[in-house]
């Protein structure tokens, strides 16, 4: 029973909102070094504030780490993963007439307001001010909890690699609370197992110097060539072409079929509205659409560009062409095998004329369902939302948690403060305060269990 | 040679020094859109000058830019030609730069120096020349000639449209000569025998209300879409899959195929070297490749984008994605009929939801080589120039010669490969201009045989 640690979490709820509100008012973008050294002193201040010792390591290449730590009495070691940049990869923040500031940091209508909130401060936030109203109802934690909060400059540095290679000891834990989770399209709270993989390329092609005049048809067209080179790839059934490309997907397990699978969203329709569109790929309905998120891997073209692209008409045949092709990947496919694969299905093609470039390269990573630690942190949500939580087995974005696979066998999950209709990257992107409210609470109910977690076996 | 080209001749060597001075009077107008007064007295000063030479002229009004000279003289035989020409200067991509309201003529080393003089004064004015000697010197034109001659204010100038469906009586003939046809740059005289149509296409298809994050991978793809409907529009063997695309292609006859292999001249190494294109399309060479790029329909996408292709990954699903696509088209498809089966097509392979919007089109045209028109041209040539007259069975670029279809048409000009048409330095040989006075008297004769 923790009635007392929650009385504290009930009476300094406001206080936490208005923090959180005004972390929000950070610009924290990964190009903007004062911003992003603002929001290091800020988080390091409130974590200090929460008794976790914080101290700031060099991110080589990155923004600084945080790495904080708070002792508490049991055995058991819990570690939070949270980063501080705002996610700025699809919609860079731009003011726009007529819109809300990007960092507002407003509470309106039981919202807060601002770039990041959702991605990924409110969590940071909630697992801070969860510790701290713990420790002030209880004098002492009941596990030992450390945190390690990124600052990415780009999306793909390497530098997490780098620290934890260098600095693996002060984040081991037995468990690990990643940030990837928010609520579903129905609001029940989620917990994601893993995350997909991703290989991404550019592709190229070049076939003249520059563009030439189109009367000159007896010549070859380099966004013909990346056309079909592209349409190759996938076709309108959807099935990804690639040699091998299925091979390695593991099949659902019986226990992820019962856990995961049949409690997925069964109603896609609030999606399919918020994006205008006709329907969805293969004509998928109900049950099927959310799983096929979760277990399909997909291609997609996310530009492609050639020639003349402006108003009117311009008789020009474009000597190159360029494509952004992402391949998005399940367990327990590789993109370096994937990448391989698709350097010879264009050649089998007699597209050797397509050059491939890999932007990114993340392997898909996924905490098999019957884990003991699901079971525990699946109990504190369910006594934090009064809901049974959703358990999908990966967050649907990418992320990093393979990259701690080469040191420990600490096991991850994920879960997030904010809902689907966080507007994620947009200027409205926000959370209610019932989200952080019962986020934080969450953190609470899963620190109260923190001795049915499991002691790490192996590194 | 003949006795009235012999005539022909001893005219043109007495009467070449004044020709020259008047040539270089048309020169000075600076006639171009801009200069309107220099247009409208170009225009007079053609009329002036056609009547001068015997035939009956005036301006037809244009109420809507400016006017076209309009000449006529009948001739012995019952054939009439008319000469198609334009009296405003090409600057479209050059403008011209004018001081003290007219434009400088310059004559040195044999060559007349002037913008405009190769497009299209020196042909214009060759062509009144050659009526005026035959004329002096036999009383009468083997045929009948008509002159049309234009001031545009832009390509694709409607004028040409509205005299067309406004004097379909007067300008009736049964060819037509048209503007230029350069020596080549081995010095040959060529003619041009028409040109290529197209229809150039905007394709739109939007998936989404708005760009989603690529990790919602069940919404549909703008980018894929337009990727497969193009994909289904030719294949990577050059073969255009749209039903009866190719059902009305005028084949090459034996006379066009003769010349392939001197088109194919230009389907070499330094058009690769040029562009750094390794190969030609299939690794086609010489008369391959040229067969295909004078005779063939082709199908080219011009442009092409959706989302972001910029640095770095932008985890995006476009919204939207939109294709430039141009049908270049040979003689005898009907651009609305491509048009049309373009559309039909998109229908019928599941992408109906495309946008087509038509964003200009040019129908194709091309006389056959062995029309009495090409024949008489090629013994004209013969006898002025000594040589074969090299035909060119199609341009690849568009013209509107389509407009006065079916009638013969043959390009036939004063320039040269040399004559850097709309720069600075715009120039004809006079030698070229002598020859071609010469080569549209012995036309004319030819002709009325």
């Amino acid at each position: 029973m923790i009635d007392d640690v929650l009385a504290v979490h009930r009476q300094e709820l406001g206080g936490c909102v208005e923090q959180l509100a005004a972390l929000c008012r950070i610009p924290s973008v990964g190009g903007d070094d004062a911003a992003m050294d603002e929001t290091v002193r800020w988080i390091v201040a409130a974590m200090r504030e929460a008794g976790i010792t914080a101290d700031v390591l060099p991110g080589e290449g990155n923004h600084p780490y945080i790495v904080g730590e708070a002792r508490g009495e049991g055995l058991r070691t819990l570690l939070f993963f949270n980063h501080y940049d705002i996610a700025n990869y699809t919609n860079p923040v731009q003011a726009r007439p007529g819109e809300r500031p990007p960092f507002s940091g407003a509470v309106e209508d039981g919202r807060i307001y601002g770039r990041g909130v959702a991605d990924d401060k409110a969590t940071l936030l909630a697992r801070v001010h969860a510790v701290r109203t713990w420790r002030r109802a209880r004098g002492e934690l009941p596990c030992t909890v450390r945190f390690l909060v990124e600052g990415k400059r780009t999306l793909a540095t390497g530098a997490l690699g780098r620290f934890l290679d260098r600095h693996i000891d002060r984040v081991r834990a037995d468990a690990c609370c990643w940030e990837a989770g928010s609520k579903d399209e129905a609001d029940r709270p989620v917990i994601t197992l893993g995350h997909k993989g991703q290989l991404f390329v550019e592709l190229r092609c070049r076939t003249a110097n520059a563009d030439y005049p189109s009367r000159l048809t007896a010549l070859p067209n380099a966004a013909w060539r990346l056309t079909w080179a592209l349409a190759s790839v996938k076709g309108p059934d959807e099935r990804v072409a690639l040699p091998g490309f299925y091979d390695d997907v593991r099949p659902v397990t019986e226990r992820e079929e019962r856990l995961c699978y049949r409690r997925l969203p069964a109603d896609a329709e609030r999606l399919r509205q918020r994006t205008g569109i006709r329907g969805f790929v293969r004509g998928l309905a109900g049950r099927d659409v959310m799983r096929y998120v979760y277990t399909e891997p997909t291609a997609a073209i996310c530009g492609v560009s050639a020639g003349h692209t402006g108003p009117g008409h311009r008789l020009v045949t474009p000597g190159q062409a360029r494509a952004h092709l992402e391949l998005r990947l399940v367990p327990d496919q590789d993109p370096d095998r994937i990448l391989a694969s698709l350097r010879a299905h264009l050649d089998a093609g007699g597209f050797d004329d397509v050059e491939i470039e890999a932007l990114a390269a993340i392997p898909p990573q996924s905490l098999p369902a019957d884990h003991p630690l699901v079971d525990v942190v699946a109990a504190a949500a369910r006594a934090a939302y009064d809901v049974d939580p959703v358990i999908v087995p990966f967050a649907t974005g990418m992320g990093s948690r393979y990259l701690f696979r080469r040191h420990t066998s600490m096991p991850i999950v994920g879960f997030a403060v904010g809902y689907a209709g966080s507007q994620l990257e947009t200027n409205e992107e926000h959370v209610r305060v019932r989200d952080y409210e019962e986020g934080m609470r969450h953190v609470l109910h899963l620190l109260a269990r923190a001795g049915d977690i499991p002691a790490r076996e192996g590194p | 040679m003949t006795a009235l080209m012999q005539a022909v001749d001893g005219y043109v060597a007495e009467h070449r020094e004044r020709w020259l001075a008047e040539l270089a009077e048309l020169c000075r107008y600076p006639s171009v859109a801009a200069y309107p007064e220099a247009m409208h007295a170009a225009a007079a000063w053609l009329v002036r000058r056609l009547t001068a030479a015997g035939l009956s002229a005036r301006l037809l009004p244009n109420p809507g830019g400016f006017p076209t000279v309009f000449a006529a003289r009948h001739g012995r035989s019952p054939r009439t030609l008319l000469f198609f020409n334009h009296y405003d200067i090409a600057a479209y991509t050059n403008p011209v730069s004018v001081e003290g309201g007219t434009l400088p003529v310059e004559v040195r080393d044999g060559r007349i120096y002037s913008r405009g003089v190769a497009d299209d004064k020196g042909c214009c004015f060759s062509r009144i020349a050659a009526v005026e000697a035959l004329l002096r010197t036999a009383g009468e034109l083997p045929v009948g000639v008509k002159f049309l001659i234009f001031g545009k204010r832009r390509p694709n100038d409607p004028v040409l449209d509205d005299v067309l469906a406004r004097y379909a009586e007067e300008t009736a003939s049964d060819g037509v000569v048209w503007e230029t046809g350069a020596k080549d740059e081995r010095d040959r005289p060529t003619a041009s025998l028409g040109a290529k149509g197209y229809v150039y296409a905007e394709l739109r298809t939007r998936a989404l209300r708005a760009p989603q994050p690529s990790r919602f991978s069940i919404l549909p793809n703008a980018a894929w879409d337009l990727v497969w409907a193009l994909g289904s529009l030719k294949d990577p063997r050059e073969r255009v899959l749209v039903d009866g695309f190719y059902d009305h292609v005028m084949p090459p006859s034996p006379a066009d195929l003769a010349v392939l292999d001197e088109l194919g001249a230009s389907a070499g190494p330094e058009m690769l070297a040029r562009t750094g294109a390794r190969a030609f399309l299939l690794g086609e060479t010489g008369p391959a490749a040229a067969r295909r790029w004078f005779f063939e329909p082709s199908c080219t996408i011009c442009g092409i984008e959706a989302g972001y292709t910029g640095a770095g990954e932008r985890l995006l699903l476009p919204d939207q994605a939109a294709a430039k696509v141009e049908f270049r088209l040979v003689a005898r498809q009907d651009p609305a009929d491509i048009a049309r089966k373009v559309r039909d097509h998109l229908d019928r392979a599941g992408f109906g939801h495309i946008e087509m919007e038509v964003l200009s089109q040019t129908a194709p045209y091309r006389t056959p080589a062995d029309d009495p028109l090409v024949r008489a041209a090629q013994r004209a040539a013969r006898t002025v120039y000594g040589r074969e007259l090299v035909l060119r069975p199609t341009s690849i670029g568009m013209s509107p010669k389509y407009k006065f279809a079916p009638r013969p048409t043959l390009g036939l000009g004063v320039e040269y490969a040399g004559s850097q048409l709309e720069e600075p330095g715009e120039h004809i040989r006079i030698a070229d201009w002598v020859e071609g006075t010469r080569m549209i008297a012995a036309l004319l004769e030819e002709y009325g045989r």
